[in-house]
C-alpha cells in the first residue's frame, strides 16, 4: 500500500523568525488548519448521519472521501478527512453556491457507494479514487480553493456517469 | 420568482442596522450629516428587518446583525432586550449573532452584563488614542472630552471578561502621533484597528481641520506595521491582523474592504427601514436599494445599484493587471465615493493597501511559505 505522505506539499515555517507572538499565533493557527484541520466544527450537514457501511463515527457527508480512506485503512480523524471537512464547513457552507454543490453531492454520492460496493471491484476503484481525494487535499492545503472544488466535482461526476448511469 | 443565484449573496447576510441617527456626542469627523432624519427605529421595522432576513436565510445559517448608529445606545436597552426577543421567537433553527458600534460613553453595568447574558461578541467603540488627542475630536455637544467615559465603558467590559474593539480614526489631529497612539494602546492592552477619516457628512464643514492625504495615511500605517510586527508585547491590531489572514487565506478570511465588494454580503437599514449598501450611504437617494417594510428582501437584493456596485471590483481600470487585485478587491467604495464622487473609482489608499500586502508577502517567504502565499495573484 502506498505509504501516506500527505503533509510533503506543506513549506515548513521558520517561527524563530516571528517577533510578534500574535503575528506567530496567526501562523500557527494557519498551520494547524493546513495540517490537522481540528474535527471540532464538524457538522452534519446532510441532516442526518451517514451510511454506518461506510462511516465509522458520524463523518457526517464525506461519502466518497470515507469510502476512499476506509478501502487504505486510514483511521476517521485522518488529515484527508479532516482537511475536506473543514473545506466543506469553512468554505463551501457559507456560499450559496457551495451549500448547493453540498446539497447535490449528498443526494447522489450514498448511491454512487452504493452502486461501487456492489460490484465485485470495489476496493480498487476507491483505491483509485484516493489519488483524486489526495490531489483534492493537496489543493485545500495549498490554498488553491477554487480547483479543490473543481477537481472534487469532477472526480463526483465522473464516479455518477460511470456508477450511476 | 428571483432565483437566489441571480441576487449573488455571496455569503450569509451581514446586516447593520441604525436604530436611529441621532447621537449624543458632536464629533467633528462624523460622517453623518447633521440634517439626517431624526427618530428611533420603530417596532415594526425592527420585526420586519430581524424576521426578514432569517427567514432569507433560512434554518442553520447564522443572520448577523451590527447595531450601529448614530449612537445605537441612545434607543435604550429595551430596544435590546425587544430585539433578541423577536430573535428567539423565530423559534430552533434560526441562529443570530449581534454586535454593536457604539461611541462607549453610554455602557453601564446594567447594558454590559446584557451583552454579556446575550452573546454579543466583544463590541466596538471609538478612541482617538491618549487623551490629549481623542478630546481633539471626539467630543460631547459641550465641547468636554470623552476620554474619561470610554475607559471607564472599557473597564466595565472586562470586568465581564469582554474586550472593546476600537477604532481609531486617523486624521490631522492625531496622525503625527501613531507611536504614541501605539504605546498608549500597548500600555492599556487595548484591541484597536486604524481607519482613515472620510471626508463626508458633517467631516466637510471641518475638513481643512481633519482631512489627510493617502500619503499621510500610508506613511502611518507602515509606521504602525514596523512598530508592531518587531513587538515582542504588542497590542491587537486587528487591521493588521485581518491583512495577514486575508493573504493567508487568499482573501477568504477578509474585511469589508477587501471583499471583492461589500456587496456581496453587507447591506445596511437605516431607522425608517430604508436600506443601503452601507450606513456611509444613509439618506444618499442614488443609493437607496428599498424599505425593509415595502419590499421583499429579494427586491431589495435585486434592486440595479447593487448589481453595478457587485462589479465594482472588476470594472476598475486601475486595479486591472495590479498583483494585488484578488486579495485587495478595488478597496473601498466609500472611500472612493468620498474621495472624488465616484464610487467606481478606485480607493484613494490602494497605495497603502499595496503597501501592507506587499510588506506582509515579503515577511511569509522570510519564515518560509512560498508559491501559493506570496500574496500575489
Amino acid at each position: 500500500m502506498e505509504k501516506i505522505e500527505t503533509l510533503e506539499s506543506i513549506p515548513k515555517i521558520d517561527y524563530s523568525r516571528i517577533e510578534n507572538p500574535i503575528v506567530e499565533r496567526i501562523f500557527r493557527k494557519y498551520d494547524e488548519f493546513s495540517q490537522q484541520a481540528t474535527l471540532d466544527n464538524v457538522r452534519n450537514i446532510c441532516g442526518h448521519r451517514a451510511h454506518s457501511d461506510h462511516h465509522k463515527s458520524g463523518g457526517g457527508g464525506c461519502y466518497l472521501t470515507t469510502a476512499c480512506v476506509d478501502a487504505m485503512s486510514l483511521p476517521d480523524n485522518c488529515l484527508e478527512l479532516s482537511v475536506l471537512r473543514n473545506f466543506r464547513d469553512k468554505i463551501l457552507m457559507p456560499t450559496s453556491k457551495g451549500r448547493k454543490s453540498v446539497g447535490e453531492y449528498c443526494r447522489i454520492a450514498p448511491e454512487i457507494v452504493q452502486s461501487v460496493n456492489e460490484g465485485e471491484d470495489a476496493q480498487n476503484i476507491w483505491q483509485s479514487t484516493y489519488k483524486d481525494i489526495r490531489h483534492a487535499v493537496s489543493l485545500v492545503l495549498s490554498g488553491n480553493f477554487e480547483g479543490a472544488f473543481e477537481h472534487y466535482q469532477q472526480m463526483t461526476s465522473k464516479l455518477r456517469d460511470k456508477y450511476l448511469d | 420568482m428571483i432565483n437566489e443565484d441571480e441576487l449573488d449573496v455571496r455569503k450569509p447576510l451581514n446586516v447593520i442596522i441604525e436604530p436611529t441617527h441621532e447621537c449624543n456626542l458632536s464629533c467633528k469627523y462624523c460622517y453623518v450629516d447633521k440634517n439626517v432624519e431624526k427618530g428611533r427605529m420603530d417596532n415594526k421595522t425592527l420585526e420586519n428587518s430581524i424576521q426578514k432576513i432569517a427567514i432569507f436565510h433560512g434554518k442553520n445559517i447564522k443572520s448577523s446583525f451590527e447595531w450601529h448608529g448614530g449612537e445605537p445606545l441612545l434607543v435604550g436597552l429595551d430596544f435590546y432586550e425587544n430585539v433578541i426577543k423577536i430573535q428567539k421567537e423565530m423559534g430552533i433553527g434560526y441562529e443570530f449573532e449581534n454586535s454593536i458600534q457604539t461611541n462607549g460613553t453610554l455602557i453601564t453595568e446594567e447594558i454590559a452584563d446584557f451583552f454579556k447574558e446575550n452573546n454579543f461578541s466583544n463590541p466596538g467603540l471609538s478612541l482617538d488614542g491618549p487623551q490629549k488627542l481623542n478630546d481633539m475630536t471626539r467630543q460631547y455637544k459641550n465641547g468636554r472630552g470623552t476620554f474619561d467615559d470610554i475607559l471607564k465603558s472599557i473597564k466595565i467590559l472586562r470586568e465581564r471578561g469582554m474586550e472593546a474593539n476600537i477604532i481609531v480614526t486617523l486624521n490631522k489631529c492625531n496622525i503625527k502621533y501613531v507611536e504614541q497612539i501605539y504605546q498608549f494602546l500597548k500600555d492599556e492592552e487595548i484591541n484597536a484597528r486604524f481607519n482613515p477619516v472620510t471626508i463626508s457628512g458633517r467631516a466637510i464643514e471641518n475638513s481643512q481641520e481633519l482631512a489627510i492625504s493617502p500619503d499621510d495615511y500610508k506613511e502611518a500605517k507602515l509606521n504602525l506595521y514596523n512598530l508592531w510586527m518587531k513587538d515582542k508585547q504588542p497590542p491587537h491590531l486587528l487591521c493588521l491582523e485581518n491583512t495577514l489572514k486575508n493573504i493567508l487565506s487568499e482573501n477568504i478570511f477578509c474585511d469589508c474592504t477587501f471583499s471583492n465588494s461589500c456587496q456581496g454580503n453587507f447591506i445596511s437599514i437605516d431607522p425608517q427601514g430604508n436600506v443601503y449598501p452601507c450606513g456611509e450611504f444613509d439618506g444618499n437617494k442614488e443609493f437607496r436599494y428599498g424599505n425593509i417594510n415595502e419590499d421583499s428582501l429579494e427586491i431589495i437584493l435585486s434592486n440595479p445599484m447593487r448589481k453595478q456596485l457587485l462589479k465594482r471590483a472588476e470594472s476598475i481600470e486601475e486595479c486591472k493587471g495590479c498583483d494585488y487585485q484578488k486579495l485587495c478587491g478595488g478597496g473601498c467604495m466609500r472611500n472612493a465615493y468620498a474621495f472624488d464622487d465616484n464610487v467606481f473609482g478606485k480607493d484613494p489608499h490602494c497605495s497603502t493597501y499595496k503597501e501592507l500586502f506587499s510588506s506582509f508577502s515579503d515577511f511569509i517567504q522570510i519564515i518560509g511559505l512560498k508559491g501559493g502565499k506570496n500574496g500575489k495573484n
